[in-house]
């Protein structure tokens, strides 16, 4: 279970990664998504990796409503410090930072499933099986997420690009 | 038919039915505005999956990875001092009693004697899928054979029982089939059990192990037909 797990480590950071917004509560994240997966055996015909996708979401929406998440970007100087090189750089920086502002904008659901399909890569029958949602809606919320997120980007476009 | 945001968004998600993907491909063709809509719509997903890579530049907490690198019950098992185990007659009651000791977990499977010699029998003569008694209560399914890099064939199998569950490794040499490695648990609702319940289980083992593909249904038919024989492979 470990062996496996570590190899699926990348994808579990991206994942808290991508909803956190935060190098250190994505971390804080994955570390308590492990210590609750060591301690709860996938369902039978639940793959691993969306077995521990499942739990990370819960787990992330336990702490979500406990506590207040940090905001990513800015926050993370340790991320803003790789990337300082030319103008084009700054540029995708700004909007990296605006994407990022915008998804802690969105509702929760919909962070969860732009996380599960646009990042992961997932089906929307293998996100619903997930989230326990119909595909329907995996469908629905999506294309709110994706709209909201064209429309903040293009605004960040016309506030650097002129 | 009006598209909105929704229909692109799974259109670029491949989850539309088939004419209406065509339909929107069409009309993508005539539609700069709706083209330069769909743009929007992926630049955001190209956006969202650079900004979740960003984390795979940062280390990973050691506190995390120790909490995976602490040895567990059932962790998958390589066994190359099991090749001096491995004729038949040297199964015996003690060095079962040495492997549960280095699992850590109870070594019950098959009481009877010599199992190897069974599991060989097995080994060399079912495909993939087929199911094979072993004694009264134990049966043995193979599911995959590969090359590995050594030039041996090598099968990953389960066996099961009413009791225990095994995902097993094992490689054919010039003295016959040798196990490479195992996982297995007792048939409990422990997260063991539900570990060594999935095939893939030892895949880490066998990516490390593989030399090319896994070999086709027909490639293994063959194998089993010409017992194992290797000198037609390339020769």
């Amino acid at each position: 279970m470990k062996t496996e797990l570590k190899t699926l480590l990348p994808q579990l950071r991206r994942f808290a990664f991508s909803l956190t917004g935060s190098v250190q509560d994505a971390d804080d994240l994955v570390q308590n998504t492990i210590e609750r997966l060591l301690n709860s055996p996938p369902e039978p015909h639940v793959t691993l990796l969306h077995w521990c996708f499942r739990v990370c979401r819960n787990v992330w929406i336990d702490e979500y409503r406990s506590r207040k998440v940090r905001q990513a970007g800015s926050n993370e100087p340790e991320l803003q410090e790789a990337s300082t090189d030319g103008e084009a750089t700054m540029l995708a920086q700004i909007q990296l930072t605006q994407v990022q502002s915008a998804i802690s904008q969105l509702p929760q659901d919909q962070q969860e499933v732009l996380s599960l399909v646009a990042v992961q890569g997932c089906s929307y029958a293998e996100a619903a099986q997930i989230l326990a949602l119909p595909a329907g809606t995996i469908m629905s919320r999506l294309a709110r997420a994706r709209s909201a997120l064209a429309q903040s980007v293009q605004l960040a476009k016309g506030s650097y690009v002129v | 038919m009006k598209i909105t945001d929704e229909m692109l968004s799974a259109f670029l998600d491949s989850e539309l039915p088939e004419p209406q993907m065509q339909h929107i491909r069409e009309l993508l063709l005539q539609d700069e505005q709706l083209a330069e809509r769909l743009a929007a719509l992926a630049e955001v997903d190209l956006l969202l999956r650079q900004q979740a890579s960003l984390i795979d530049g940062t280390p990973v907490p050691q506190q995390l990875m120790a909490l995976l690198d602490e040895p567990e019950q059932g962790s998958v098992i390589r066994f190359p001092f099991w090749r001096r185990l491995a004729q038949p007659r040297q199964w015996h009651s003690a060095a079962a009693a040495c492997m549960a000791f280095a699992a850590g977990y109870a070594m019950v499977l098959w009481q009877q004697q010599d199992p190897w010699s069974e599991i060989s029998v097995a080994l060399e003569t079912q495909p993939a899928g087929a199911s094979y008694q072993l004694g009264t209560d134990s049966t043995l399914t193979p599911h995959l054979t590969f090359l590995d890099q050594q030039g041996r064939y090598c099968r990953q199998y389960q066996i099961s029982s009413t009791t225990e569950l095994s995902q097993q490794l094992a490689c054919r040499s010039a003295e016959g089939w040798q196990l490479e490695a195992m996982i297995k648990a007792a048939a409990t609702e422990s997260p063991l059990y539900q570990t060594a319940s999935g095939t893939a289980v030892l895949d880490p083992v066998i990516d490390q192990m593989i030399s090319g593909q896994v070999l086709s249904l027909s490639g293994e038919q063959q194998l089993i037909q010409q017992g194992w024989s290797t000198k037609h492979k390339g020769e």
